[in-house]
């Protein structure tokens, strides 16, 4: 996506959902089985699932759910207190309010965490900030931590068995690469995925609408 | 454990045609049966894999060696929000971790610098 998202906005949110539906139906048309976003906001999921017949999945939809396999409390930890409402949305989009008690944010910027993938000092002082809110999570009935986006489950959870004072940190990159295995396998069964009724919210679309999904430009600057 | 030198079956459970006739052949050569038989002229046509349509055997066999062959690629798109330049120490470590947990067949999508 040209050009890429640098900013926390709703705005922002939106422009890369359009490029979710878009990579969707590419996909499918170039013969790819399945296609998820390494986005943990999920922005576009729904409308990418109904655009096009191969599953599609969300890092962040993958992952809350199953993470509950793991403990009856899930918390989310958040690396932008800017998108509270956004996880917020998604809690409820899934039904989850009973499980996942709530949200924390930490105070860290991209710049820091890119520094930190590079520099074992600078990863050490960003898990210093990260594993306190992680204790404040579990003292407040968390068993597992989800931190909320590719990047801090790349940092505080590659590591095998990475944990806050035994509770997991997921590294959902991992979880929701599998998921998407296990949607192709299922389909391969022959066990729907997805429900197409129109109820669903899920129906294909007509190769029309289509059409014209790909054929809309902006024609004006704004 | 059954391997491929225990009795072995096509996987799959496809009717191996030539084997067959083979030993209808060797049966005849031994005087148990006294006419030549073709035994494809025996077989179903809806389930021989002729004409257009995919036959039933080769669908069902789809789904039955889909899952368990660990050879079969299947391929995954990933799309994410990153960008090539900005977040290059993030991708320097998704990607390798991306690809050793799915070997057969995965395009990642990020932005252009």
């Amino acid at each position: 996506m040209t050009p890429s998202v640098t900013t926390v906005h709703a705005l922002s949110e939106f422009r890369f959902s359009r490029a979710v539906v878009r990579g969707a139906i590419q996909a499918e048309r170039e013969g790819y089985d399945v296609f998820f976003m390494n986005h943990f906001q999920d922005v576009g999921l729904y409308d990418a699932r109904a655009s096009v017949k191969i599953p599609v999945l969300g890092l962040g939809e993958a992952n809350l759910a199953p993470c509950l396999h793991h403990g009856p409390q899930a918390r989310p930890a958040r690396d932008q207190s800017g998108l509270h409402p956004t996880h917020n949305e998604q809690i409820v989009r899934y039904g989850l309010q009973q499980r996942v008690a709530g949200i924390r944010a930490i105070t860290a910027n991209i710049s820091d965490y890119m520094e930190a993938f590079a520099s074992p000092a600078k990863k050490t002082e960003l898990q210093a900030v990260f594993r306190p809110r992680g204790r404040r999570l579990i003292d407040d009935g968390a068993d597992v931590i989800v931190p909320t986006g590719g990047i801090p489950m790349m940092l505080f959870g590659e590591e095998s068995n990475a944990n806050v004072d035994g509770a997991p940190i997921v590294n959902g990159v991992t979880v929701v690469i599998k998921a998407a295995e296990m949607a192709v396998k299922l389909a391969q069964l022959g066990v729907p995925v997805i429900s197409r009724i129109p109820q669903s919210g899920f129906a294909l679309p007509s190769a029309q609408t289509l059409d014209e999904f790909s054929a809309a430009r902006l024609t004006s600057p704004i | 454990m059954f391997t491929n030198k225990d009795y072995y079956h096509v996987p799959g459970l496809r009717p191996d045609l030539e084997a067959l006739q083979r030993n209808v052949n060797l049966v005849k050569e031994l005087g148990l049966i006294g006419a030549d038989t073709d035994v494809k002229k025996y077989f179903r046509p809806e389930h021989s894999g002729r004409g257009n349509q995919a036959p039933e055997i080769d669908r069902a066999a789809f789904r039955i060696e889909g899952p368990l062959d660990a050879t079969k690629k299947h391929r995954i798109w990933a799309q994410g929000a990153t960008d090539q330049v900005g977040h290059r120490n993030y991708l320097a470590q998704l990607l390798p971790h991306m690809k050793a947990l799915h070997r057969s067949g995965l395009r990642a999508s990020s932005s252009r610098p």
